[in-house]
């Protein structure tokens, strides 16, 4: 077994009746479970079993080491990979999918970050909060896709304002933010200004162009104070923003806050009002301009608050839109008149075709219910179809959504009357009307405003109303207010119209006397 | 041929080696055997390293010249084969047939490593005889 090996292996072999080679092996096994894969043993010129056995293991060590080498090299591209599907994820969860842009959860951790920033004394943070005044009508009118399309441009143009250090977020729907960390009021309203004249620019989307314009609320933070509160302060200005107008800055104010307070409350308020029956209604007097015979009344709702007296429409219609309530009011505000029209017309001796005139908003000309409880109320109260007119203004057809139109051409067909409240202050155009179900036009009180003295009025006016009679509809004029305008609307043609001249909108109990009493309105000279 | 093969031989004649692996004859020309098998020879007493696997695959293809043959790899008295010269020896496995040829314990046991696994492409056997190896390899000459 030993022959061939050399002398002094074979010497030493002897003395100690063991083999050498088997203590190597015995010591590079013992290395190896150390882990020192680079672990090797030399054969001797023997090649005996022996040395097999050796060359052996220093085949199986290399094998184990580049095993090993591998593992290790996977096991770092696994871990690489995982790390990026966690920076993946990460990304995924803190930003918006539709615009790329950061996401309210990544916003609100940037700004916590700022926020602590000012701890070690850096400037604190600035919040502008950008809301989109239109947007709806975008998704209405030309399709989410469009819609979509629309926010993704705004996300590039806001990009395109910032500094480098600063987050642009979506928030959802069309509210966008953006976060200036470590800012001033100077850098702050100069992106805010900045981002007002991007989005004061066309964006043009193939065939259809669209204004983005935002309302934008500022709120340069206090180190003290935490992100939530920054946000909703932020918040607090951009809806003063809207409130004042559309498409302007305003910094946040502390009395901001006090009026968003007075607001919740009042909208608390006008929830209970509704169902306490604290609204009351207006009538106001409609008249034939040729012989001022009352041909109707307008309704009008007012909320009559036990602290704070009459409110006016103009007050907490917004509001009562705005908190989802508008419905309830709409259906109280028709089922009431209706209800008086409907007693006046046994106690009164009313003209047959005297009719009743309600605004509806357009919230309401979207439920589907809409024409089932016109219908009941009619039957209910047994005032004919022909003596209810709905009022909707041009806002809410110009989107001529499916139920809208459901809901018209089946009053229509219900025999009910369709009227263009406010004709002249939006968009429609006379061809565009002539499409729709309606069958008289208002025309808005600001065109008769500079009815006598402004050149070329008289003239702008009557080829209004010209037109709207060649559509084959029927014009009545509001806000009419002296002897001269009716009869310069008369003289032009128009057949009926209201105003203070007229009548100011009068309560239940006056207006009841003034149609038992009254056929015609006896009118100053 | 194949990419890896390393031939380092003499014209061998079939049956003409003979059993006693250490003395058989390991050096010459660089040529082909008259019967079409190819003899590769590794140089005993060293380490083989990838670089020298290769070196040896170029003269191969040379010799080979792009015909697929029967394929003995003499391993005898090398002291190593390094994990990256196993593998160009190892693409050698696509030669009609692999005899790899050793004469210790410790032959056989690189030349086993050499051979790889079960997954082998065509034949492969380790001859601890010279003639026996050439003879098995004859069986794979293609019938004249």
């Amino acid at each position: 077994m030993a022959r061939g090996l050399p002398a002094g292996t074979l010497k030493k072999m002897n003395a100690e009746n063991k083999d050498p080679r088997l203590g190597q092996l015995v010591d590079s096994i013992v290395r190896l479970s150390r882990g020192e894969l680079s672990s090797r043993i030399e054969p001797s010129d023997a090649r005996d079993e022996v040395d097999a056995v050796i060359t052996g293991f220093n085949l199986l060590a290399e094998e184990l080491e580049q095993v090993y080498d591998q593992f290790e090299k996977r096991v770092e591209s696994r871990t690489a990979m995982l790390r990026q599907a966690h920076r993946d994820m990460k990304k995924m969860a803190m930003s918006d999918a539709l615009t790329g842009l950061a996401n309210r959860v990544a916003l609100m951790e940037a700004l916590e970050n700022a926020l602590a920033e000012t701890a070690n004394g850096a400037p604190p943070p600035a919040l502008i909060l950008l809301d989109l005044d239109s947007f709806k009508n975008v998704n209405d009118r030309f399709g989410h896709d469009a819609g979509d399309r629309v926010l993704q441009e705004v996300g590039v143009r806001l990009n395109g304002v910032v500094r480098a250090s600063d987050v642009v977020a979506r928030l959802g729907g069309d509210e966008f933010a953006i976060l200036l960390p470590a800012a001033s009021m100077e850098i702050c309203m100069r992106v805010a200004r900045r981002a007002l004249e991007v989005l004061g620019e066309i964006i043009e989307l193939e065939d259809l162009q669209v204004h983005p314009r935002a309302s934008i609320g500022v709120r340069l933070g206090d180190p003290q104070q935490s992100a939530d509160d920054l946000l909703l302060d932020a918040d607090t200005a951009m809806y003063a923003a809207k409130r004042e107008g559309r498409n302007i800055i305003k910094v946040f104010e502390p009395v901001m806050q006090y009026s968003r307070q007075l607001r919740s409350q009042m909208a608390a308020e006008l929830r209970a009002a509704i169902r306490r029956e604290e609204l009351v209604l207006h009538f106001q007097p409609l008249v034939e301009l040729a012989t001022s015979r009352i041909i109707g009344l307008e309704v009008l709702v007012r909320w009559q608050h036990p602290v704070r007296g009459l409110i006016p429409p103009d007050v907490f219609i917004p509001l009562a839109e705005e908190i989802g309530v508008i419905h309830d009011l709409d259906r109280w505000v028709m089922s009431t008149s209706l209800r008086h029209l409907a007693e006046w017309r046994r106690e009164l001796q009313l003209d047959d075709d005297f009719q009743l005139q309600v605004n509806l908003s357009a919230v309401e000309l979207k439920q589907l219910d809409l024409v089932d409880y016109v219908r009941g109320l009619l039957r209910e109260t047994g005032v004919p179809a022909s003596c209810l007119v709905i009022e909707i203004t041009e806002s809410a057809i110009v989107t001529r959504g499916e139920v809208e139109m459901y809901s018209l051409l089946s009053l229509q067909q219900l025999g009910v009357g369709i009227e263009i409240d406010d004709f002249g202050t939006g968009y429609s155009s006379i061809s565009y009307l002539r499409e729709l179900p309606v069958s008289m036009v208002k025309v808005d009180r600001s065109l008769l405003v500079d009815l006598d003295t402004k050149p070329g009025q008289f003239g702008f006016v009557s080829a209004v109303l010209q037109l709207i009679r060649a559509a084959g509809l029927e014009a009545v004029c509001e806000g009419i207010e002296s002897k001269e305008q009716a009869d310069q609307l008369r003289a032009m043609g128009c057949a009926s119209g209201q105003g203070f001249y007229f009548s100011r909108p009068l309560p239940i109990e006056e207006i009841k006397a003034l149609l038992a009493t009254h056929r015609y309105l006896s009118l100053p000279a | 041929m194949t990419d890896g093969i390393t031939i380092d031989n003499v014209a061998d004649k079939l049956g003409d080696g003979d059993d006693v692996g250490a003395d058989a004859p390991r050096a010459g020309a660089q040529t082909m055997s008259a019967e079409g098998i190819t003899v590769i020879t590794l140089p005993a007493g060293e380490h083989i390293s990838r670089r020298l696997a290769e070196s040896k695959a170029e003269q191969a293809r040379a010799l080979a010249a792009g015909v697929p043959r029967p394929l003995l790899i003499d391993i005898r008295g090398v002291k190593s084969i390094d994990r990256n010269a196993r593998v160009v020896l190892g693409a050698a496995h696509v030669s009609v047939a692999v005899a790899v040829l050793g004469s210790s314990p410790v032959d056989r046991v690189l030349g086993n490593f050499l051979m790889g696994g079960k997954d082998a492409k065509s034949p492969v056997a380790f001859f601890a005889s010279r003639s026996e190896a050439l003879a098995w390899l004859a069986g794979f000459l293609p019938v004249p």
